[in-house]
């Protein structure tokens, strides 16, 4: 515990100074109207302004970012509730109660109430991640290359699993990341690798950046252009009588509050499924077991209390193993990653001794910031509606400059804004196909961690890949990731048991048809 | 939908098959020693890869999924117009540098698709590209390609 308190210290004595209160502010403000913006989540946010971050030192780049990640969190509430479409797929069960309850008049207390749920969700998580990261951090010190790639392939295993439609679209958005990652150079003869006939380009490897940039800005921005998208905002007007009743009314849903941000925070954790499915979830536990369940859909605060305080506890969740391990647990937090190792620092537990003001100084940062998001989000949301009517066609020509100069500007090679175009184009097909781009960031970015752990496990083993199934940790994760590769091959399977326990147990259930 | 997705599957099909050939110009197998060749590990993600594409192309072929892939005409329309318009955006960067780019999309994208009025397009690409400008040029220094408008700045 002291030592805890000592590491905190440290952090505050950074996130405290002006400057790095000034990026988190602003990392926070670009986040929450990125978050406004219908099409536009946390993982855009953070790929399309990744090249703002080479100009800082990495200390304040992670603050900005974390900024943008958990800002995102809090403001795509706005556009669910505001305009009755998700401001992003954090955001979709935000608007079962949040959209009704701006119908009827009451989207001040919707706004309130989400903003104050991402609040607490998102210091919960905070306080979780300060008390959990040097005991995970610690016990990952003990990994050797077959932990290390067996804890690679759980977070992989994670996406076939459980995030997706189709499993085999998954394995292939794997596998092209994969790819990607092993062009250029093989590690060990230093001998040119995947250069596709004897291309220059392919010498240079494929940057992480053009590939994130190309399919999170270029890719999702044709998908939204499609949809036409034409909304009306519902006006609000927060009056300070507004905050007292919602207080009340919030009171009510202590359990749900707990709920949601315990579980919010552990989905977050899980590798590689992030802040979506957590707010998915967490309504769902919230019909089952919510205080005023059946009230749920039609407009109760406590269908906005659930999602909210999930999402940004799970935003912040997602950085535990991501920190400790280098697996993060949710996608923006594997663009992140990516990030990290550009700045030049080595991911992994060894971060939390050999850069403890780094890591310090961003969960210490996540304090200050959240206040300034739960300010932001109650006291200026005029200022994001007035942004949310900028017409779209003003919008996208904007993303996509931004993108195209971003991929550019960090290596200044006129092929990186092809290579951004060309990864736009597939992150448009993967997202009409349901592909999903997720898996193959984190593949990139896991990339040579994961070929290196493979190789360095093999040769300890000379060849066998038992070696993944005898030492006891690394079997645990492998075991782990086969049942969730089978997960959803023995769905349909489990389900067909289920009902037939069900029946067997309740003779009168066949009278129902 | 069904054609589209089979499509696609057969283009990462041919990718997957030419990786794990461009794959096998390392070696491959067991070096003594030394562990595993240098293109074993792109070989058998390429050969998991083509396994997955085969399995979606057979999957889609036996489906009766009616679904088209552009759900409504006008959308279709408009992400086209838009991918042309940004790889158009793309070619002409070497030409006319990154501003030229920048303020041509804004033009021909908020007169062509957003039916913006003159006034209000030319403003707001004028904006756009200054502010662009002078972040790089002046607050970062980072001078950015300006192609054949190099001597407009000076």
């Amino acid at each position: 515990m002291e030592g805890i308190l000592a590491d905190l210290l440290v952090g505050f004595q950074q996130a405290l100074t002006g400057y790095h209160l000034m990026i988190a502010a602003i990392g926070v403000a670009l986040g929450t109207m990125i978050g406004a913006m219908p099409g536009l989540g946390p993982s855009n946010g953070v790929a399309i302004l990744l090249p703002v971050t080479f100009i800082i030192p990495p200390s304040a780049a992670i603050i900005f970012v974390a900024g943008i990640y958990y800002g995102a969190c809090y403001g795509a509430a706005i556009s669910s509730i505001l305009l009755g479409i998700p401001g992003a797929s954090i955001a979709v069960p935000t608007t079962f109660d949040g959209r009704p309850m701006a119908l009827q008049g009451r989207g001040a207390q919707a706004l309130i109430a989400a903003a104050t749920s991402s609040f607490v969700g998102g210091t919960v998580g905070i306080i979780l991640l300060t008390l959990l990261a040097m005991p995970l951090a610690e016990f990952a010190l003990k990994f050797g290359p077959p932990e290390n790639f067996a804890i690679m392939m759980l977070a992989f295993a994670t996406f076939v699993g459980l995030g997706g439609k189709d499993p085999f679209k998954t394995l292939i958005s794997i596998c092209i990341g994969l790819i990607v990652s092993a062009v250029s150079l093989d590690i060990v003869s230093g001998r040119p690798r995947l250069i596709y006939g004897d291309w220059r380009v392919f010498y240079h490897g494929i940057g992480f950046l053009v590939v994130t940039i190309g399919v999170f800005g270029i890719g999702e921005i044709l998908a939204t252009v499609e949809q036409n998208l034409r909304f009306e905002i519902t006006p609000v007007k927060i009056r300070l009588s507004h905050y007292w009743e919602t207080f009340r009314e919030l009171a009510r849903y202590k359990a749900t509050f707990i709920r949601s941000a315990l579980f919010g925070y552990f989905i977050g954790v899980v590798p590689a499924a992030g802040a979506t499915p957590a707010s998915f979830m967490s309504y769902g536990l919230t019909k089952t077991f919510g205080r005023d369940r059946e009230k749920l859909g039609q407009g109760s605060v406590e269908g906005v209390v659930a999602p909210e305080t999930a999402n940004n506890a799970a935003s912040t969740g997602a950085f535990l193993p991501m920190f400790t391990m280098a697996i993060p647990g949710s996608p923006t937090t594997a663009v992140i990653l990516g990030a990290l190792m550009v700045w030049g620092l080595r991911p992994g537990p060894l971060l939390f001794t050999e850069e403890r003001e780094f890591v310090w100084g961003m969960i210490a940062s996540m304090y200050t910031g959240n206040i300034m998001a739960v300010l932001l989000n109650t006291l200026f949301v005029p200022v994001f509606v007035a942004l949310l009517r900028t017409p779209f066609t003003i919008m996208a020509p904007l993303v996509v400059v931004l993108s195209l100069t971003g991929g550019f500007a960090a290596e200044q090679a006129f092929e990186d804004i092809w290579w951004v175009l060309i990864f736009g184009l597939m992150g448009y097909m993967f997202k009409k196909l349901d592909y999903p781009p997720a898996p193959m960031i984190l593949a990139l970015v896991l990339g040579n961690m994961t070929e290196t752990a493979l190789r360095q496990s093999l040769i300890l083993s000379h060849g066998s890949l038992a070696i993944f199934f005898t030492q006891p940790i690394a079997a645990a994760f492998m075991t782990i990731s086969v049942l969730l590769v089978m997960y959803p091959f023995l769905r349909p399977a489990l389900k067909r048991l289920f009902i037939s326990i069900r029946h067997a147990s309740s003779p009168g259930s066949d009278l129902s048809g | 939908m069904r054609r589209a997705d089979i499509l696609f599957a057969l283009l990462l099909l041919g990718a997957a098959g030419y990786t794990m050939w461009e794959s096998t110009k390392l070696p491959i197998g067991w070096i003594r020693g030394m562990g595993p060749g240098g293109g074993a590990f792109p070989f058998y993600v390429a050969a998991i890869m083509a396994l997955s594409s085969l399995i979606i192309i057979a999957r889609a072929a036996r489906g009766v999924s009616l679904a088209p892939f552009f759900v409504d005409p006008q959308g279709m329309r408009t992400v086209l117009k838009a991918a042309a318009l940004i790889t158009g955006t793309v070619a002409v960067v070497s030409l006319v540098g990154i501003y030229g780019a920048t303020i041509l999309l804004f033009l021909v994208y908020m007169r062509w698709l957003g039916r913006h009025r003159w006034p209000q397009t030319i403003a707001v690409g004028l904006l756009i590209t200054s502010a662009l400008f002078l972040f790089f040029e002046q607050f970062l220094v980072v001078p950015l390609p300006k192609g054949l408008l190099e001597p407009l700045f000076y």
